[in-house]
C-alpha cells in the first residue's frame, strides 16, 4: 500500500552502524584499558624492586639493566634510575601504541563476526527461491569456478541490492578464485570527509561489516573465503572501495 | 500413505532434525522400544515418556525423537541424495522456484519410500511416506503435496534461521518451539490429504 514505509531510511541505517561501532569501542577501550594497567602496574613494582637495591630479588623484565649497578655509589645509582624510568617510559609507550593498534583490529574483527552472522543468515532468505546453477549448465558439467562466479554474481546483484539498494559496480576475477568487487559509491561511506586521519580509520571500522557481509553470504553458499576491503581513491572520495574476495 | 519421518541434514550431511510422525493406525510398524509412545507424549510435554532421562527438559523433545530403524533409513538415502545433487546432474533439473530443489524420490526402503529436496545452501531436507502395497502409482499423486510440504518447511527453516539466537555453528540441532508445531500442522495436513482415509476416493 502507498505511504507504508518499505526501507530503512539512510540516516537510521548509518546511526545505527555508529552506534554499534561505538559499543565495540566502549568494549575493546575497556579490555585495553586493563592491559595497559596491568603493564604499569607491573612495570612500577619493578622499578621500585630496583631501588630496593637488592641483588637476589630482580624480577626479569628485560629492562636492560645490569646487576652490577647497584654495587655503585649513590649518585650514580639515582642517574641510572633516571634512566631506567626514561627507558621504562618508552617501553611503555610502545606497548601503548602497539596495544592501541591491536584494539583497532579488534574493533574491526567484531565488526566483520557480526558481519558473518548477518550475510550467513539473511542468504538462507534471499536464496529461498533461487536456484544458483550457471546458464551453461544444460549444455555441460559446470566446473568449480563456473559454480563460484554465479555465487559471487548472486552476491553482486541480489544480494548487494537487498543490503544497499544498488549492485556492485564491477567485477572483476582472475578466474582462480580472485574476485574483486568495486563499488564507486558505498552508501555507508557517503558524508566521510576525505583527507582525515581519523575518518580514515572510522571507514575500515566501517567496511569490516560488509566484509564479513560478503564471507558469511558465501559460506552459505557452500564457499570458504578470505575478504578484505581496499580504498579506490586516495584522498578524492571516501566512498569509492573494493573488496578483495581470495577463495580458500 | 501416511508422513512417517522428517529429517533436516545440514552441509556435510551433519544431522539437523529428526523426527518421527507416527500413524496412529500402524502401532506395529513401531514396536521397538516403545518409541510410539513417547512420540506421542513428547511434542513439548516435558514430565512423561522419559524412562532414561536421556533429553534435558531445555531442548525441545520433538527433535531427535526418531527411531533408530528411521534414522537409519534416511541415512541410506543420503547416498543417493549425493549422487542426484552432483553438478553434472544440474542441467536435468528447472532452474527455479521450488522445482529446482525438489530432488524426488531418492529410494525405497521397506514399506518406506524415502523423498528429497535440496535447498541452494545445501541443507537437505528428507521425507519417509510410507507405502502400501496395494497401490504402487500412488507416489505420482503424492508428489505435488510433497513439493508444497518441502517447499512450506523451506519457508520454516528460513525462519528459523533468520532468528538472531538460532545458531549459525554448523554442528547444532534446530530447538525452536515454533518450527516443530508448524512442522507437526504441515504434516497432519498432509496426513490428511494423502493418509489412508484421503486416499480412499482415489
Amino acid at each position: 500500500a502507498v505511504g507504508t514505509p518499505t526501507h530503512v531510511s539512510e540516516p537510521a541505517f548509518e546511526f545505527l552502524l555508529h552506534a554499534m561501532i561505538e559499543q565495540v569501542e566502549i568494549q575493546c577501550l575497556r579490555e585495553y584499558n586493563k592491559k595497559m594497567k596491568m603493564m604499569k602496574d607491573r612495570s612500577s613494582n619493578d622499578s621500585d624492586n630496583n631501588k630496593d637495591a637488592q641483588p637476589g630479588e630482580k624480577k626479569g623484565e628485560g629492562k636492560g639493566e645490569d646487576q652490577n649497578q647497584e654495587d655503585d655509589t649513590k649518585e650514580k645509582e639515582e642517574e641510572v634510575d633516571e634512566k631506567d624510568k626514561q627507558f621504562e617510559q618508552e617501553l611503555l609507550k610502545e606497548e601503548e601504541h602497539k596495544q592501541q593498534i591491536l584494539m583497532n583490529e579488534n574493533i574491526a574483527a567484531k565488526m566483520e563476526r557480526m558481519g558473518f552472522d548477518v550475510g550467513f543468515r539473511l542468504v538462507e532468505r534471499l536464496a529461498q527461491s533461487k536456484s544458483l546453477v550457471p546458464p551453461t549448465a544444460h549444455t555441460q558439467t559446470p566446473s568449480q569456478t563456473l559454480l563460484q562466479l554465479e555465487a559471487v554474481k548472486f552476491i553482486c546483484k541480489e544480494f548487494w541490492t537487498e543490503v544497499f539498494r544498488k549492485q556492485i559496480d564491477k567485477l572483476q576475477t582472475n578466474h582462480r578464485g580472485v574476485f574483486v568487487l568495486k563499488d564507486g559509491s558505498f552508501k555507508w561511506l557517503e558524508r566521510m570527509p576525505s583527507n582525515i586521519e581519523v575518518a580514515r580509520a572510522m571507514a575500515i571500522k566501517i567496511l569490516a561489516l560488509p566484509c564479513g557481509l560478503i564471507r558469511g553470504a558465501l559460506s552459505n553458499l557452500g564457499i570458504a573465503a578470505v575478504v578484505s576491503c581496499d580504498f579506490m581513491d586516495d584522498g578524492e572520495k571516501m566512498n569509492s572501495c573494493s573488496f578483495n574476495v581470495k577463495i580458500k | 500413505m501416511a508422513l512417517v519421518t522428517l529429517a533436516v541434514v545440514g552441509k556435510e550431511n551433519v544431522p539437523l532434525y529428526l523426527r518421527d510422525f507416527v500413524s496412529r493406525q500402524d502401532p506395529l510398524l513401531y514396536s521397538e522400544g516403545g518409541e510410539g509412545e513417547e512420540e506421542e507424549n513428547s511434542d513439548g510435554e516435558e514430565e512423561l515418556g522419559d524412562p532414561f532421562g536421556f533429553f534435558e527438559s531445555k531442548k525441545s523433545k520433538a527433535n531427535d525423537s526418531s527411531s533408530l530403524k528411521n534414522q537409519f533409513i534416511i541415512h541410506s538415502a543420503l547416498d543417493r541424495f549425493d549422487e542426484l545433487t552432483r553438478p553434472e546432474c544440474m542441467k536435468d533439473r528447472p532452474t527455479i522456484g521450488p522445482n529446482s530443489m525438489y530432488i524426488g524420490v531418492l529410494g525405497c526402503f521397506d514399506e518406506l519410500k524415502v523423498y528429497g529436496y535440496n535447498t541452494s545452501t545445501k541443507t537437505k531436507f528428507m521425507a519417509a511416506v510410507e507405502d502400501s502395497i496395494h497401490d504402487e502409482n500412488q507416489h505420482f499423486v503424492r508428489e505435488a503435496g510433497l513439493k508444497a510440504l518441502f517447499a512450506n518447511m523451506h519457508e520454516l527453516y528460513v525462519e528459523y534461521n533468520l532468528n538472531p539466537f538460532s545458531s549459525v555453528r554448523e554442528r547444532e540441532k534446530i530447538s525452536s518451539r515454533r518450527f516443530d508445531n508448524g512442522v507437526r500442522e504441515l504434516v497432519n495436513s498432509f496426513n490428511e490429504t494423502y493418509g489412508q482415509k484421503g486416499m480412499s476416493w482415489m
